[in-house]
């Protein structure tokens, strides 16, 4: 029977790379992006907050598309890659929300406003929360996928809504990249992305090791089931 | 320059605290896994 160490270690490589990479950004944050002349230093706060919440957003497109994959496939590693991916986006999007709050209260005053990407935004929130709820129900496991999968393809539909919404309504989040509203200075804008693909290292190892450890789970529960039947 | 402190400290806490926590995860189930195969051999 296969040990469960036989895994290769590149997901772990791929996250120290990416902890490099990050600590690499600290320089284009702190010493090449310029200070932003309205809000100060703590618009720094940028640089941590944007590749949280995009990465939030990708990993719902992940649970989305990973759902859609086990609802036709019925393979059970989908399953394992779409839990991984919604509980990313919602540990990403609580950090993400967390960031915006205290940067919020420095510029906006508030540490919270109904504004549309924030309303939206803590939907996608609820949503993510209750997929995680709704996974550790006791039920049986190919139930649990597929309510799983519905719950995933169904809050991905926030997504775009959350994307969308600083552009779309009035909103007092600003829209970073749309060059309507003046958008970013060069060295700001190679600070922002260079710190989301730095990020994005981080945050695929991260999905890699979730969805294996969901598999070991799974694997986990069948054996303790056969154990038990022999018994 | 507090804010900025702050947010970074949510940050690397929240992320450090995820990798602490599938850390664990990851050990318990290896442990769980191995007792369970080798009463599954016996």
């Amino acid at each position: 029977m296969k040990s469960a160490t036989t895994f290769s270690t590149w997901p772990a490589w791929l996250g120290l790379c990416g902890g490099l990479a990050l600590a690499a950004c600290q320089y284009l944050i702190y010493v090449y992006a310029p200070v932003e002349s309205t809000m100060g230093v703590v618009q720094k706060i940028f640089y941590s907050h944007l590749p949280l919440a995009w990465w939030a957003l990708v990993s719902g497109g992940v649970a989305c598309v990973a759902g859609i994959a086990y609802l036709r496939t019925r393979s059970a590693r989908w399953d394992h890659l779409a839990y991984a991916g919604a509980e990313l986006a919602f540990v990403l999007s609580t950090l993400a929300l967390m960031t915006g709050s205290i940067w919020a209260r420095h510029s906006w005053g508030v540490w919270w406003t109904w504004d549309p990407r924030l309303t939206t935004a803590l939907v996608l929130w609820f949503l993510y929360a209750g997929y995680l709820v709704l996974r550790h129900l006791d039920l049986p496991a190919p139930r649990r996928a597929v309510l799983g999968s519905v719950v995933g393809i169904v809050a991905f539909l926030d997504v775009p809504l959350v994307f969308f919404s600083a552009r779309f309504w009035r909103s007092i989040h600003p829209a970073v990249f749309a060059s309507e509203q003046g958008g970013l200075e060069p060295e700001m804008r190679l600070a922002a992305i260079a710190s989301v693909l730095a990020f994005g290292l981080v945050w695929a190892s991260l999905l890699v090791l979730r969805a294996r450890a969901a598999a070991l789970d799974a694997r986990s529960a069948t054996l303790a089931a056969r154990v038990m039947d022999e018994a | 320059m507090t804010w900025l402190a702050l947010a970074t400290g949510v940050l690397w806490i929240g992320l450090g605290g995820y990798l602490f926590f599938l850390h664990g995860r990851q050990r318990a189930l290896d442990a769980r896994l191995r007792r369970l195969e080798s009463d599954h051999d016996e």
